[in-house]
């Protein structure tokens, strides 16, 4: 008993002695995150750093959608959702959208996101100048900047004037910063980009940073949009002279270059990278065909299908070659190219939307099944009787696989040609090099050289007036699902134009056409009159899909996220709401 | 088979021995030791069991049997008497007062307390009071047992139907509102006990009861006390049930062909499946989704064995118990086995030990597809899309998305839980009166999860059995989380009587280091499915992520009680934590509380009567802590590593960014209590009454108050604002028997006012349809106001701009005046556009007017009980599938129909029924849409059976069936399907709380 008494002595003493020496047990550090404090201290992690900048660029919805691809499919007459948020876009085209609506907080709390991290690089990478080269410090520097610069553009294309700031907020007050006009926001960041060109190289041995070129053509891009014409053409035309060095092209097949063979493309300069196992997207699943799997919830507009160009380079109702009773001969290729039409080869089988075609059939003309690319078949087939095939797989398809991990062009040479050609119309500089430009597209788009004007519709007028609508034509058919439709129809002022119309589908019966929809100077597509030849599909289960709603000045803007007026609000300041909201 | 006859035999004698022969009456009166005559004392003879009661004078006459040789003399608040016969006619008898009601000993924190000496709130519950309902989880057998204690059960989930504790409201926004639970005075999870092993639970409600755990204790405290054996008592006890479930709700949807009438289908469209819906179910279907789903019959098995045993030196408790939970819908289940080692041993009158283990694992499974998957989509997907098809094929559902399917067909995710525990704890007892007590407990939790997601194979199409793969591919994660956490303190307890003066000190040192990481990988692709292993899937896709994170707490404490005479009684507090989570300088925090007590009864002047046997006035005042941050690191700047990756070229690289705004500042959440309460006891203890008010302050609320979107970082945890709950909890007890029938009655009813006094200088605070703002309770429903339904096109064009397309049928939302015209300061005109600005506090989804009732009755050898739990008022708002009709191409329930507008039903409270989506002017947060969610729930009836005396089976002491039934009805105003307990905001991903039928077993040896 003795032993056992002193046992317990002992045991009460160790217990005593295994903590009582414990009171570090408070002077804890953070087992997996380093301090900022201590970071950005040497190459490595600037790097580190600088990937997570990058990573903002993941402007993608729960299904990795790409931001841009929501914008044309719900805030733009040529693309449709039948029902998905798609960012809130969906909402802006019925006119039903509010300060409230979540994904316009989404969009906003994500580019402020990027350009918090681009912000606390810059500002802190100093520490690490000395223990590095200059050039690697310099090119870290050139990407941040391009990366800032890339965010603070969708946001002021996005709400219009934004607060602006180069610093990373180290208190909640320090984050209340009031709105800067775009213009002076404009400014910042087309002097970002001209710094950053100066200090990126042209090739950069990891595809998908930002290059010399890359950032000159988002520079270009930037300029048209906030029309300093002259700045826009002069960056395009630094970004075309970096052709040979950089080695940028038009890949020859402009169809295959939104399918997985057209990735590494010398045309492509910015991309959403996708890689199976670490990131992949289900566009072939939203946009595919619901034969195969698909869900055909993102759809092209009869819209945007009668803006293709005939093969005379005139628009439908003004060519001698467009046939109504055949309307999909002699048309432009980007039209097949972009769109899977009735009656076309897709994925093995013969795509028919018609409401009576109950049965689908193979290539080889076996009936395959109950087609539900039918609206009697399967109600929320393809709204308007067309599939999406640029970024649709059709590999995946014919798999029946839903997810890809396919690339996602931000930017490409195309668009900086086009920059090019729009910046000098709009300037008054109008040259052979504004025709080559748009020609070297549109001949791309026959799969043609440009000086193989007999093999292609070349333009020729040097007339302003025409050009402008044949530039502004070009962007809306070479660009179409690409997402850069947005944001044309505001700043060339027609979205209260092209917006407010009734959604119709394809024709019913094409036999029954006799003329050509009219289309007006701003490419407004006219049905009066034709109404009844074309589908309208009545189901009401998703009624954004129907009508469309524009409220003029009020929908140019997205309305400033409620949530941020009221944190705002919540410290004694006004944010200022835009007009209409 | 030879015990139901014996079980039989036994009921005929008992039957029979009512007509035994009574051949004489004894007669005399009953005193008590002051010598007061006490009236409506029970006699009772032994044998025969006849019973009469003493009258006024205390005078009583009863006949005897020859059998009788003992009488049985019986009053509540009295020590009962046996008095043998022995041949006198005459008998007097002396009750002396009941000793344990006066010695009833309460836990309180790091020790005990007479119930009598107690000047905080504290409630104490007795282990009865929760086996008494066969229920798994501990914290739902809480619900209406102590005023002031909510417990709001809202998933029927097998073994994630735990119930959320509230002690007297919430206090906190950000911080955690969970109330410190501490088990046998360790941290711990109070579902993790066997209901069967706990001998009470005291529930801290004010901050002077709980101001011993500091830091800690701002949400309030339970302590469980687990049971112990006994010295000398040998026994062995089985308990088990059995039981079944179904959902208390579910809602109703319409058939195929109202479905599509009701969203707008072409009549042509449904004259054709009208023609084929009899015989064609694989193409034209009418499927019913809520019945192909809840397809089980929720079969639930509890069994545990308790060993008690031991001697004057050594006693042991031992128990171990196996729980097996099934679900209505198939592959859920849950199942627990629990054991614990409670010994004692004592080494001399000075020195003992006590040396517990307790263990278990608890395995929970369920489809790999989620909730949002399974029920929201069962709440979805109409009748026209098939699930099952004649020849078995899964059908599509609604693109691949089939319910049915993703329950039997997605995989499942199996959680296996394992904790261990020991508790070594020394007490010696140098002198008299002093004991000090050292405690150490090791702490282990793991989890391994394994995540199987299977691909199913469903037909797209009837005709040419095209199939889709749903989801494309498989996939698997397998998790590991493990927590470890060091328990130690000491405590020194000096307890003395000094003449009239009673004196008890305590002082102690605790530490607790905790520390916490994870591992989880994945791959995809598994060609085999039936191999569920990491190694079986594509190495292209593996991937992996891990993290680890610690925090300490230090902290040194004390308490002094004081009572004179008994009458006037004190208490004071004190502890001093220090935290890891604060920066040096913010870390330290001392929590002071002070509590008095005058026992009125023990005043000459009072006294105790018949009438009057207890009464206490009690008053508190003290400071509590909350430091339960959603980070350990909340001050530092942070770099996030491997969250922010990206990809150049084909390889991946790692990011790192600043998630958080890091707040140096950031200290402790403080909460000050003042309590004032009575306790009463009347009519020799029959009637017992405790009420408490209190104002409970919370100052410097760790709040994630919402910064600029623009920062580009999350809001880290911040000091800022206060928040003020006031209420009441009051308590009525009644217990009595009137011959052989006893009976008890408790009902507890607790209200709280919740309101945000101060933000500082900020707010309100918006989170989506959730506002914090002064002057108003924390989380508020903010939403926009109805004012009716636009009846024709010439009110919609007269009305304010709504959104979008609008038609006769929609809301009219109200056009609040946001405009200041005169410059007042006060607006007072409207705008003309329904906005943001026009969304207003539209009500509080935090129940207030709690009630709960428990009935106890006792008839010979039947018992009975039957609790209720209620709330008087609580708002909810509800959205998407749970009342949106034909929400995002969903399906529409049938109140939905006869309840929404039309031409012919102009006066409907809902709008027109149409099919809403995204940015539908109707399916918004709306007025239309907050119920009123206040319900009386009949929580449990309990029918029981003991067959004590009647079995003459030599070992068994005991043996009692019951059949008991949870939740069987509930009262309430919601639209039908919905169970009132639903959450806010709740958009139908729900599992519906479900009502359990059980019978049950007690045996003791």
């Amino acid at each position: 008993m003795k032993t056992l008494k002193h046992f317990s002595y002992i045991l009460v003493a160790a217990l005593g002695m295994m903590f009582g020496g414990c009171s570090n047990i408070l002077d804890l550090e953070s087992l997996t995150e380093p301090n900022n404090e201590d970071f950005f201290s040497n190459e490595q992690e600037l790097l580190l750093a600088l990937t997570g900048v990058y990573n903002t660029v993941y402007w993608v919805d729960g299904n990795n959608i790409p931001g841009p691809i929501m914008m044309d499919n719900g805030g733009t007459d040529i693309g449709v959702s039948r029902g998905i948020s798609m960012g809130g876009f969906v909402e802006l085209g019925a006119g039903s959208q509010s300060s409230s609506t979540s994904w316009f907080a989404t969009n906003y709390e994500q580019f402020y996101k990027g350009i918090a991290r681009a912000n606390n690089l810059l500002n802190n990478m100093p520490r690490a100048r000395e223990a590095m080269d200059e050039n690697r410090y310099n090119q870290i520097r050139g990407e941040a900047l391009s990366l800032r610069a890339y965010c603070y553009h969708f946001l002021t294309e996005l709400y219009g004037d934004v607060p602006y700031t180069s610093q990373l907020a180290t208190s909640p007050d320090e984050a209340l910063i009031p709105r800067m006009p775009k213009e002076q926001v404009a400014d910042s960041m087309l002097n970002d980009l001209q710094l950053a060109a100066d200090f990126l190289p042209t090739t950069q041995s990891e595809r998908g940073r930002f290059t010399k070129g890359a950032a000159l053509a988002l520079q270009a891009r930037i300029a048209l949009y906030n029309s300093r014409f002259d700045v826009a053409a002069s960056a395009a035309r630094a970004a075309i002279a970096l052709e040979g060095e950089a080695g940028y092209s038009l890949y020859s097949n402009y169809e295959e270059l939104f399918q997985p063979a057209g990735e590494n493309a010398a045309e492509v300069m910015f991309v959403i990278p996708f890689k199976d196992g670490v990131r992949t997207q289900i566009l072939t699943q939203l946009q595919g065909s619901r034969n195969v799997g698909g869900f055909g919830q993102l759809i092209p507009t009869q819209a945007l299908v009668d803006s293709y160009e005939a093969t005379d380079g005139l628009p439908i109702d003004e060519s001698t070659v467009y046939d109504p009773k055949r309307p999909f001969e002699n048309r432009d290729p980007r039209l097949q190219a972009s769109i899977i039409t009735p009656q076309s080869e897709w994925a093995g089988f013969i795509f028919e939307s018609h409401p009576d075609s109950l049965t689908y059939r193979l290539v080889d003309g076996t009936v395959a099944g109950t087609n539900n690319d039918s609206r009697n078949i399967s109600w929320p087939a393809a709204f308007c009787g067309y599939y999406w095939k640029k970024y649709t797989e059709e590999q995946a398809q014919r798999e029946r696989r839903q997810w890809s991990d396919q690339d996602f062009i931000l930017l490409r040479y195309a668009e900086v040609l086009l920059t090019y050609a729009e910046a000098t119309i709009e300037a008054g500089m109008i040259d052979g090099t504004t025709l080559n430009a748009i020609n070297r597209v549109r001949a791309r788009a026959y799969g043609v050289e440009v000086g193989e004007t007999d093999k292609y519709p070349a333009i020729t007028t040097t007339d302003q007036t025409a050009l402008r609508r044949i530039i502004r034509r070009e962007r809306l058919v070479e660009f179409a699902n690409e997402g850069l439709r947005l944001f044309d129809i505001r700043r060339w002022r027609i979205a209260e134009k092209v917006m407010p119309q009734k959604i119709y589908g394809r024709l019913l019966d094409p036999s029954k056409a006799t003329a050509a929809p009219d289309i007006d100077e701003d490419g407004l597509i006219s049905y009066t009159g034709l109404e009844s030849l074309y589908d309208f599909n009545p189901d009401s289960r998703f009624p954004n899909a129907q009508n469309r709603k524009f409220t003029n000045p009020r929908d140019y803007l997205l309305p400033i996220p409620q949530a941020e007026i009221d944190t705002y609000r919540a410290s004694g300041m006004e944010l200022g709401q835009n007009e209409g909201y | 088979m030879r015990n139901v006859l014996a079980i039989l035999f036994g009921c005929l004698c008992f039957g029979f021995g009512a007509f035994a022969q009574q051949n004489q009456e004894i007669m005399g009166s009953v005193r008590s030791v002051n010598g007061e005559p006490l009236a409506n004392v029970s006699v009772r003879t032994s044998a025969t069991g006849v019973q009469r009661q003493t009258d006024e004078q205390g005078r009583y006459q009863i006949p005897v049997g020859n059998n009788d040789n003992v009488l049985i003399f019986s009053l509540v608040g009295y020590t009962s008497q046996e008095v043998a016969l022995a041949g006198q006619s005459t008998i007097h008898v002396t009750l002396e007062m009941e000793e344990q009601s006066l010695d009833e000993v309460v836990v309180v924190g790091y020790g005990t307390q007479r119930k009598v000496n107690l000047t905080g709130a504290v409630d104490r519950i007795e282990g009865v009071e929760i086996t008494k309902q066969p229920v798994f989880q501990t914290s739902q057998a809480l619900q209406g047992l102590s005023p002031g204690l909510t417990a709001i059960q809202s998933s029927g989930q097998p073994g994630a139907d735990t119930a959320t504790l509230r002690i007297r409201g919430v206090g906190s926004l950000t911080a955690s509102n969970e109330p410190l639970v501490l088990v046998d005075g360790v941290e711990g999870d109070i579902n993790g006990v066997d209901p069967i092993d706990i001998e009470n639970i005291s529930v801290l409600k004010d901050a002077a009861a709980a101001a011993i755990y500091g830091s800690r204790a701002s949400n309030g405290v339970i302590l469980v006390t687990t049971k112990r054996s006994q010295s000398g008592e040998t026994s062995i006890a089985y308990n088990n049930y059995l039981g079944w479930q179904n959902p208390t709700e579910l809602p109703k949807y319409v058939g195929a062909l109202d479905f599509l009438r009701a969203v707008g289908t072409e009549q042509s469209v449904i004259d054709n499946y009208a023609a084929n819906i009899g015989g064609n179910p694989d193409e034209y279907p009418d499927t019913d989704w809520l019945d192909l789903l809840f397809t089980e019959s929720g079969f639930q098995q509890y069994h545990g064995v308790q060993v008690n045993g031991g001697g004057e030196k050594s006693r042991v408790l031992a128990s171990l118990s196996y729980m097996d939970q099934g679900g209505n819908i198939p592959n859920f289940n849950y199942k627990r086995y629990n054991g614990r080692l409670n010994t004692d041993y004592k080494f001399s009158d000075k020195f003992d030990i006590a040396f517990d283990i307790n263990f278990r694992k608890g395995v929970s499974t369920a489809p790999t597809a989620t909730l949002t998957e399974i029920t929201a989509q069962a709440f979805r997907v109409d009748p026209t899309q098939v699930a099952i098809h004649s020849d078995g094929s899964w059908g599509d559902g609604w693109s691949g998305s089939n319910p049915v399917a993703a329950a039997h067909a997605s995989g499942t995710t199996v959680n296996d839980y394992n904790y261990f525990r020991g508790v070594l704890r020394a007490t010696y007892r140098p002198v008299n009166g002093l004991s000090v007590t050292a405690m150490y407990s090791p702490e282990h939790q793991s989890t391994l999860g394994k995540q199987f997601r299977k691909s199913f194979t469903t037909l797209t199409d009837w005709v040419s059995k095209a199939t889709r793969q749903v989801p494309n591919r498989n996939s698997m994660t397998q998790s590991y989380n493990q927590i470890f956490q060091h328990n130690f303190n000491v405590v020194a307890t000096y307890d003395r009587r000094f003449g009239d003066h009673g004196l008890t000190a305590l002082g102690g040192y605790e530490l607790i280091k905790s520390t916490d990481s994870r591992f989880d990988a994945s791959r995809m692709d598994f060609v085999l499915d039936k191999y569920q292993e990491l190694d079986a899937g594509s190495e292209a896709t593996r991937d992996n992520s891990g993290s680890a994170t610690h925090y300490g707490l230090l902290s040194y404490f004390g308490r002094i009680n004081y009572n004179y005479q008994g009458k006037y009684l004190f208490e004071g507090n004190i502890r001093s934590d220090a935290s890891s989570r604060f920066r040096k300088g913010n870390r330290v925090a001392v929590f002071p509380s002070f509590s008095v007590g005058w026992r009125l009864t023990e005043e000459p002047f009072i006294g105790t009567s018949n009438f009057l046997s207890d009464l206490k006035l009690r008053a508190s005042w003290g400071r509590l802590g909350n430091q339960s941050l959603n980070r350990d690191f909340p001050y530092a700047s942070s770099i996030v590593l491997g969250e922010s990756n990206f990809i150049f070229g084909d390889a991946v690289f790692s990011g790192a960014t600043q998630d958080y705004l890091a707040n140096a500042l950031v200290r402790w959440e403080t909460t000050e209590t003042t309590n004032i309460g009575v306790d009463a006891a009347f009519l020799n203890s029959r009637l017992s009454l405790s009420a408490d008010y209190y104002v409970r302050k919370t100052k410097d609320i760790l709040l994630e108050l919402p910064i600029p979107l623009v920062s580009g970082l999350q809001p880290s945890t911040q000091n800022a604002g206060n928040v003020e709950n006031k209420g009441v909890d009051v308590a009525v007890g009644w217990r009595d028997r009137a011959g052989e029938f006893s009976y008890s009655i408790s009902v507890n009813v607790s209200d709280v006012r919740n309101t945000v006094t101060n933000l500082a200088n900020a707010g309100p605070i918006i989170t989506g349809n959730i506002v914090t703002k002064v002057g108003y309770p924390i989380g508020s429903i903010y939403a926009y106001e109805t004012q009716g339904i636009f009846q024709n096109t010439a009110e919609i064009e007269n009305a304010p701009t709504q959104f979008g397309s609008v038609i006769p049928g929609n809301l009219r939302y109200k056009d609040q005046l946001t405009v200041d015209t005169d410059g007042d300061g006060i607006p007072d005109a409207a705008d003309g556009i329904i906005n943001a600005d026009d969304r207003v506090i539209l009500g509080n989804p935090f129940p207030r007017w709690s009630y709960g009732a428990t009935l106890g009755a006792g008839f010979k050898n039947f018992d009975f009980s039957a609790s209720f739990v209620g709330v008087g008022k609580r708002d909810v708002l509800l959205l998407d599938d749970a009342v949106w009709p034909a929400y995002n191409a969903g399906k529409v329930q049938e109140w939905q129909m006869r309840e929404f507008w039309s031409p012919e039903n102009t006066m409907a409270k809902f709008p027109i029924l149409q099919p809403t989506s995204y940015g539908s002017n109707d399916a918004r947060a709306s007025s239309t849409w907050v119920f009123d969610a206040s319900y009386l729930r009949v929580r449990n009836i309990t029918l029981g059976y003991t067959f004590a005396d009647l079995l003459k089976i030599k070992a068994l002491n005991d043996l009692r069936v019951y059949a008991s039934v949870q939740n069987p009805f509930t009262f309430h105003n919601l639209p039908e399907g919905l169970d009132p307990l639903i959450p806010n905001q709740s958009v139908g991903a729900i599992y519906p709380v479900t009502a359990t039928y059980t019978f049950g077993l007690n045996v003791r040896f």
